[in-house]
This record gives structure tokens, sequence and C-alpha cells, in this order.
């Protein structure tokens, strides 16, 4: 088994519900560059099971697109649902950690969070990083040069 | 696996990864008060940068962390997103229903329209807003997604 090293750890959150009890969630949060150069910084949730960086679909105005339906579409699985539900495609920068990406954005109906609002996924992003998850330390380990 | 602590390593990365690139040192500065790292420049021309580091690792159970937090004042360089955490519920409380932006752990502009909310970011003048929406409805907190 190779050893791989990780110069960064980011800590879950640990969130406490309303019965009493908490949870401890992946969050992180990046900048969407916008397409005039305004950083905004979004909170995420980590998701590797996410083929590709999905917002909510009411962020549309961040990417400065005239709407949320505007791009291309596409049908998405998710783990939630049997039938496939619309995304639309679009690219936008997104920086992490100080390093930008250009990568696929989906915009999508989700829940509303006020943690998150969108899934950070695999679709570029895991080209540029490395990630190593430790659950039990609620640990999530990043390197910029994989 | 080798790893390095998330406030002092990240922001030593960072400061290194921004200090050695080809930016204009206005352009660097402006890059370092982005990531909420405080800085000086001494007579001379040097640049000072003051981080955290860790003190003691393994320092209280992992499960005191959040009560021991409670009373703490959240560093300057803890992100939006975990004062924000802290704060959940009196957010919710004022602003259920509503877009906001947090810049240096304080709400900086508010609405229940999302371009309204970058308007008047914008005609403010602020950089690099942490934006999220305060939902009205109850929250769920188990997730099952996969795009």
């Amino acid at each position: 088994m190779p050893d791989k090293a990780f110069e960064h750890t980011i800590s879950f959150f640990q969130v406490p519900t309303a019965s009493g009890t908490s949870v401890w969630l992946p969050l992180i949060t990046v900048n969407l560059i916008q397409p005039g150069g305004n950083r905004v910084g979004l909170p995420l949730i980590f998701d590797t099971g996410a083929s590709v960086t999905t917002l909510r679909h009411d962020l549309y105005p961040l990417l400065g697109v005239p709407s949320w339906d505007s791009g291309e579409p596409q049908q998405t699985l998710t783990a939630g649902g049997e039938e496939p539900v619309l995304a639309y495609r679009y690219e936008a920068t997104l920086e992490f950690l100080g390093k930008a990406v250009r990568c696929p954005i989906h915009l999508q109906v989700l829940p509303r969070n006020p943690l998150y609002v969108g899934l950070f996924g695999r679709d570029q992003i895991f080209q540029e990083f490395g990630f190593g998850f430790w659950e039990r330390t609620h640990e999530l380990y990043t390197t910029l040069n994989p | 696996m080798r790893t390095s602590f998330a406030l002092g390593g990240q922001t030593k990365e960072i400061v290194e990864s921004v200090a050695t690139s080809n930016l204009p040192p206005g352009e660097i500065l402006k890059r370092l008060d982005s990531y909420g790292i405080d800085w000086y420049l001494t007579d001379a021309g040097d640049l000072m940068v003051r981080y955290w580091q860790v003190g003691v690792e393994d320092f209280v159970p992992r499960e005191h962390v959040a009560r021991i937090r409670q009373s703490r004042t959240v560093p300057r360089e803890a992100s939006a997103l975990e004062w924000l955490s802290r704060h959940l519920h009196d957010l919710r409380a004022k602003y259920a229903g509503q877009w906001i932006a947090v810049v240096d752990n304080q709400v900086v502009a508010a609405s229940t329209s999302l371009p309204d909310l970058l308007q008047q970011v914008g005609e403010s003048g602020i950089e690099n807003p942490f934006i999220t929406e305060i939902p009205a409805k109850p929250l769920i907190w188990t997730t099952a997604y996969a795009g």
C-alpha cells in the first residue's frame, strides 16, 4: 500500500440537531469566482458520490446566467430517488485552499440547508486535489499535490 | 500518512503559495486579507504575517470541544462556516427565509432575494462575502445525495 501525504486537515463540523443529538458533516467553504472576478464564499458538503459539483438551482445569479435552466440539460440520478432528476450544466471557477479550478457545475433543485448550498463533487475537482477520510476522528485530509 | 494541522499548516501553505506567485505585492496583500491572514509591512519592506499554530495536541477530549468553544470568541481566521454553525439558532430566529452575506463573523447584508443581496454586497464594496440562505422550514440533517 503506497503512502499518501496530505498537507491539510479539515475537521468535520459538529452540528446540534433539534432532537438534542448532533451530526458530524464534512463541510467546506469554497470560493466561487464570478464571471466579473469577484469571489463569493459558499458552504458545500463533501460528496464523493456526486459526479459533478452541484449547486442549488437558485444560485444561478452567481454564475452570471439569466435563469437556472439556461444551461445544458442533464439527467441525474440521486441516491434518494429511483427516477432521474433534471440538472443544468455550466462551467465555473472554484477556489479551494487557494487553488482555483475550472470545472463543470450542475444547478439542481436541492434541499435547503444553511450549512451547505451544494455538493462538492468529483469531476475535475478530484483530479486537482487528493482527499482522504477518517470518519472516526471526523477529519478530511487534503493535498493540493495529488 | 503525514498530516499537518488545519490552522497553522493551512495558513503557512497559503502564505507560501501566495508569496511565491507572480502577483504584484498589492494583489498578494489583498489575497491575504481575503484569507483572513493578519499581515504587517516593516520599514524595510518585509512582509510579516501572523497565524495560528497548534500549541498542544489532544488538549481536551473531542466530545468536549463544542461545549468549551461556546464561551469563546471565534478567532478571526476561523471560518464563516464555523461561526454560522455556532450561531445557527440565533440566525434562524432573525433571518429565517433570507439570504445572508457574512464577513468577519457578522451578517453584513440580508435579503429574501439573492440578486438583491448581491446588489447590496456590490454597492457596499464588500469583498469575498460568505453567502448562504437561512431556511424558514425545519432542517433535516440526514442526507443521501449523489449527483
